[in-house]
């Protein structure tokens, strides 16, 4: 039997009218359960995203699993501390136990609750820092922060990778309606390479905002069976296994050696990072001096002007991370001047535009971090006690807490 | 008598199968929906 056979015994057999009715069934009935998945927390006791649960093995999670979290973790009265940023906050190379956010937790008392949103490389403005911003009434007392570099332009609606959950919240009407920031993302967005794939992605959360495909999907796939298989880099899907079984992979920094973690053979690489930090920023003057390169600093002060909405501003800690002292040693004297400089600047351009910002690493030695930029679980020991200080005196000065 | 009940029996059968196969086809076209949507490429993490 041929397939065109069998499918004109099917269509005398089937009622074509019935067939219809199911089709409808099939498909609202998984909308209808999409919009239910929406509202519910799949991860339960959760401590971070881990590479199972990011674009990197192609999952995309949503902002309403991300709301969900929240409003597990939270408790009526909290304060609310959520944690974007990259790797470094995500804390790379830290075991679950040993995670820098869960002693940040520890430090700040059950006054507050401390959720981390971080993935591998994403930017100030990717998840967390949407996820807050959805929250902001639900959740009025809180304080969003990142980390990032000094001159790092911030984009409104995220890096390449993972602005497809701002544009899932847009779709479905969770964000302020920010004219300026607007305008910043049309001026990005009509450009390469942040045009590329972007009328794709918004085709596509038009659709959700309608059909919530993202949310039972993401939900069937993480809590029931895969349906996204692949071979990523941490390796192989099991075919059917759903990837909330999946464990934590990341590794403990401290149970490496040293030469693991500092690899000789990045070291030039690793160098030019490092360089990057700052040497575009500064040129030196006729007596030598370092100067800032006024464009580089007036681009990035005209973007953070619109980084987020005006009225978030104030609960938005922007952490600069510097390098570990190992490569920083390495530097000539007048570079490590330069880098230095680079961190206090970037410090004061963030407070001028309304933010609170700190940096931290100065101190840090080379055994506190993992890498050049990531931190062992000691090295976030020590992040978390000068993050909990600035988490208390902001949570102060914006009454979130009794007058002193 | 007998063949009155197998009619509608096979017509109840017939409408049983036409729902599920309906059904079948709206779940794969959702679930389309999806994966089609989906980038190609995982995004690929490289930090050194």
């Amino acid at each position: 039997m041929t397939a065109a056979e069998i499918f004109r015994e099917l269509r005398s057999t089937l009622a074509p009218k019935t067939v219809l009715v199911g089709v409808l069934v099939g498909f609202v009935g998984l909308c209808l359960l999409g919009r239910r998945a929406a509202r519910e927390d799949l991860h339960k006791d959760f401590t971070r995203f881990t590479q199972w649960v990011s674009p990197e093995t192609k999952y995309y999670v949503t902002v309403n699993e991300m709301m969900s979290i929240v409003r597990t973790k939270a408790k009526p009265g909290q304060i609310l501390v959520i944690v974007g940023g990259n790797s470094v906050f995500r804390g790379v190379g830290q075991p679950p136990d040993q995670l820098w956010t869960k002693r940040l937790q520890e430090n700040l008392g059950d006054a507050y609750c401390v959720v981390n949103f971080a993935f591998n490389g994403s930017g100030i403005t990717d998840g967390g820092a949407v996820a807050a911003e959805a929250l902001r009434k639900e959740f009025p007392k809180q304080i969003y922060m990142a980390n990032a570099a000094p001159t790092q332009w911030p984009i409104p609606d995220g890096t390449i990778t993972y602005r497809f959950v701002y544009w899932d919240a847009y779709h479905k009407g969770l964000l302020i309606d920010d004219p300026a920031r607007t305008a910043t993302i049309n001026h990005f967005n009509a450009l390469p390479p942040y045009s590329g794939g972007f009328k794709e992605l918004t085709m596509r959360e038009q659709l959700d905002r309608w059909f919530y495909f993202q949310d039972y999907w993401n939900d069937v796939t993480f809590a029931q069976f895969n349906t996204v298989w692949g071979f990523y880099t941490l390796g192989p899907t099991k075919f059917l296994r759903a990837r909330k079984t999946y464990p934590d992979p990341e590794p403990d920094f401290l149970k490496m050696t040293m030469a693991t973690r500092y690899l000789e053979a990045n070291l030039e690489a690793e160098m030019v990072n490092v360089r990057g930090c700052s040497v575009y920023a500064y040129n030196k003057d006729a007596d030598g001096k370092w100067q800032p390169y006024a464009p580089i600093w007036d681009q990035f002060t005209e973007y953070i002007k619109s980084t987020v909405p005006a009225e978030l501003k104030k609960r938005t800690l922007i952490v600069l991370s510097r390098n570990s002292p190992y490569y920083i040693e390495r530097l000539a004297p007048d570079e490590r001047e330069r880098d230095n400089l680079a961190y206090v600047d970037a410090v004061k351009k963030w407070k001028e535009g309304g933010y609170e910002s700190i940096d931290y690493g100065r101190d840090f030695l080379i055994e506190d971090y993992g890498d050049r930029t990531h931190l062992t679980w000691q090295g976030g020991a020590k992040l978390s006690g000068i993050i909990a200080d600035k988490v208390r005196e902001m949570s102060q000065n914006l009454g979130y807490l009794p007058a002193k | 008598m007998k063949t009155e009940e197998m009619i509608v029996k096979s017509k109840a059968v017939r409408q049983i199968a036409s729902l599920l196969v309906g059904i079948a086809v709206g779940v794969a076209f959702h679930y389309l929906l999806f994966r089609l949507s989906l980038p190609v490429q995982p995004f690929i993490y490289v930090a050194f």
